[in-house]
């Protein structure tokens, strides 16, 4: 029998309660991600892919809450936990966040506090989830800042992150979620704040540290760029829902749901100017979370809608022949 | 064929910000922020100025606008009637015929629109204070200019809020246009955009472009985009521009060694093409514009610097007709680009 995924999901839902309604932010969400892949979400902003990524952590703002689905863990020993269901505080939980997954965001802040220096975080993240002496968890830092690339890793130990520049804060990051070693890393935007040049050398490093560990990587990005670059597979997000799942390759040469078609032709590409200098466009835009349509997110927008059916009927996730999945009703028909 | 005529000339234009420190806040350095800039923008073209953040392309563009005084240099801007004047020297008052003919568009449609003012005061308060409408007429014309932007009239009375980023975006054009301006300057307009909008406003931007024959000097970080949208690119390093040339000429056959850097980070959008391109890793860290190195400021990271560069600062200067690269060895080097050369 083949090794359960490092990390299943199934059918997430995390809603927000708030005084003007529920905001359904993640509603419906299922991939999974094994041992040594990169799986990008892809979804423009208010899609929920970073809703998701964050309950997987069980790291929600209230008033959201994960309401109901699986978030399927297999530990080191292949024992499965389900996340969901684990208290957001409790023992387990804090050594998985953190230890066995770590995270790193957009804005290199977010994780790493202006008022010690880079070390003592390291440091200090390192004995807490490792048994080790003082000195020891010091070297293992010195090593972790090191391997991201970090020049005169010995010295910079002591800087505090604003004596960083911008890059090196986001590879100080990196080395502390990477400290003690995750078997899952999320990353949510990491690269959408840097320079092109950063960004290429941030990417670099995190698919050759992915290498190195055989860590899993759970990608989140609106930059197709970036996706054609890294990823193994590809989840599409609409409106807190999976549009479409499958292979990088499929995802860029036979998209299927009509969202992902016209997400691929509204971007620029380098040297086609010639051709045509209009973009094709996706009408109208994302509708308000309390707005959702009945039937289909996508239908309003959606250039193949059949009339009268995909307004009022909420397609399912359809699992094809070539195991690629899609939420659309024209695939209805074509289910495996 | 006429030739394309001049509409704003810069000449080695300066903005250095003063480092002030202690209680008697003793200027103790300068920020080079822009540190001798000249491009010429032609009349009807898109210009765009790409780099990475910090390399004075915003702040280029403010001096532009005049937002900002410069340092030194000019910015002579060619009125559509009467003799060039040099916006550089100005005081407030005889720059205001010219606020009008130059205009901007912001990054964030969110901070960029007052949250208390109705759609009609924001698109329409550069009317009033001009004496060009009010009442009945300032509505009309507002209206009319949310239509050319594509919203709905109507929504005239709307708050900012009630609209989604895309829209306000298109506010934000809507308030550029109002005074019929012959420059625009974008600066980062389409960057905070999703994948989906920033296609809707990319092309929003060319079609005003060709119905009220607009200029754009365009301020950007996205090559893809830039490379759409632009007629000519010039690439910002360290207050200087390195580069400068048509869109197509720059892509295909770089003269500057960072220029090639920089295009050769732009990810490739093909998954079958991957680790196809020649990727080149700039080793340390972007100059610090207060303290910038000797000679060429990007020869710390370049792999061709010699005793030369490092010694002596290369000037913008011509490699062949129309292509512009500040550095001593661009007649020698064959540096790669990223696209065909076009047939």
């Amino acid at each position: 029998m083949p090794e359960a995924p490092l990390l299943k999901v199934s059918d997430l839902r995390t809603h927000f309660f708030t005084d003007e309604g529920v905001v359904k932010s993640v509603d419906g969400v299922d991939f999974a991600v094994e041992q040594g892949r990169t799986l990008c979400v892809l979804g423009e902003s208010g899609c929920g892919k970073s809703v998701t990524a964050r309950s997987i952590l069980r790291i929600v703002d209230r008033p959201g809450r994960v309401v109901s689905g699986r978030i399927e863990w297999r530990r080191k020993d292949g024992s499965v936990v389900d996340i969901a269901t684990l208290p957001v505080a409790g023992r387990e939980m804090r050594r998985i966040r953190g230890g066995e997954i770590a995270m790193i965001f957009q804005e290199p802040m977010s994780s790493l506090g202006p008022i010690h220096s880079i070390g003592d975080q390291i440091i200090e993240t390192i004995l807490l989830h490792q048994d080790l002496s003082k000195s020891a968890a010091r070297d293992k830092a010195i090593q972790a800042l090191r391997r991201v690339g970090m020049p005169d890793a010995e010295r910079r130990l002591a800087l505090y992150p604003f004596q960083l520049s911008g890059g090196m804060r986001q590879r100080a990051m990196i080395a502390l979620a990477l400290c003690c070693e995750p078997r899952l890393l999320i990353a949510d935007e990491p690269t959408t704040a840097l320079d092109v040049t950063t960004q290429a050398n941030i990417l670099d490093l995190m698919k050759g540290l992915q290498d190195e560990y055989r860590m899993a990587m759970l990608f989140i990005t609106h930059d197709l760029g970036v996706v054609a670059e890294i990823a193994d597979e590809v989840v599409v997000m609409y409106l807190g829902r999976v549009v479409e799942r499958g292979t990088v390759d499929e995802i860029f040469h036979a998209p299927r749901h009509p969202y992902t078609q016209a997400l691929l032709r509204s971007v620029p590409k380098l040297g086609s100017r010639g051709e045509n200098r209009r973009l094709a466009v996706i009408r109208g835009s994302v509708p308000h979370p309390f707005a959702r349509p009945a039937g289909c997110g996508f239908a309003p927008r959606c250039e193949q809608a059949i009339a009268g059916r995909c307004a009022t009927i909420q397609p399912e996730l359809t699992t094809l022949a070539d195991g690629h999945q899609v939420r659309c009703l024209l695939y209805s028909d074509q289910a495996a | 064929m006429t030739e394309p005529t001049t509409l704003l000339d810069v000449r080695d234009l300066k903005v250095h910000f003063p480092i002030q420190k202690g209680v008697l806040r003793r200027v103790v350095g300068h920020v080079k922020a822009v540190d001798g800039v000249s491009f010429a923008i032609r009349a009807g073209e898109t210009l765009s100025l790409v780099g990475e953040s910090g390399c004075g392309k915003t702040t280029t563009g403010r001096a532009v606008l005049r937002i900002l005084k410069p340092s030194a240099g000019e910015i002579l801007y060619h009125p559509k009637d009467g003799p060039p004047v040099d916006l550089a020297g100005l005081d407030k008052r005889a720059l205001r015929p010219y606020r009008r003919d130059i205009r901007m568009i912001f990054q964030d449609p969110q901070s960029s629109l007052n949250p208390r003012l109705p759609v009609l005061e924001i698109v329409g308060q550069c009317l009033r204070t001009n004496g060009i409408a009010n009442g009945t007429e300032l509505e009309h014309r507002v209206a009319d200019l949310l239509r050319r932007v594509g919203l709905r009239p109507e929504y005239l009375r709307r708050y900012p809020h009630a609209f989604s980023g895309g829209e306000r975006q298109r506010i934000g054009i809507a308030r550029a246009l109002a005074l019929s301006p012959r420059l625009v300057v974008a600066d980062e307009a389409v960057s905070a955009l999703d994948v989906s909008v920033q296609a809707q406003t990319l092309n929003l931007l060319q079609d005003l472009q060709a119905e009220f024959a607009l200029t754009y000097l365009f301020i950007a970080h996205d090559l893809s985009v830039v490379e759409h949208i632009s007629d000519r690119i010039a690439v910002m390093y360290v207050g200087r521009i390195v580069e400068l040339a048509d869109t197509a000429t720059l892509f295909a056959r770089p003269a500057h060694p960072y220029t090639e850097a920089l295009l050769s980070a732009v990810p490739i959008d093909d998954p079958r093409l991957r680790g196809s391109r020649a990727r080149i890793r700039l080793g340390g860290e972007v100059a610090d514009p207060a303290r910038p190195p000797p000679g060429c400021a990007f020869h710390p990271r370049c792999a061709h610097a010699d005793a030369r560069c490092r010694a002596e600062i290369p000037v913008l200067r011509e490699v062949v007709p129309g292509h512009q690269a500040a550095c001593h060895h661009a007649e020698s080097l064959t540096l790669r680009g990223i696209l065909p050369e076009a047939a």
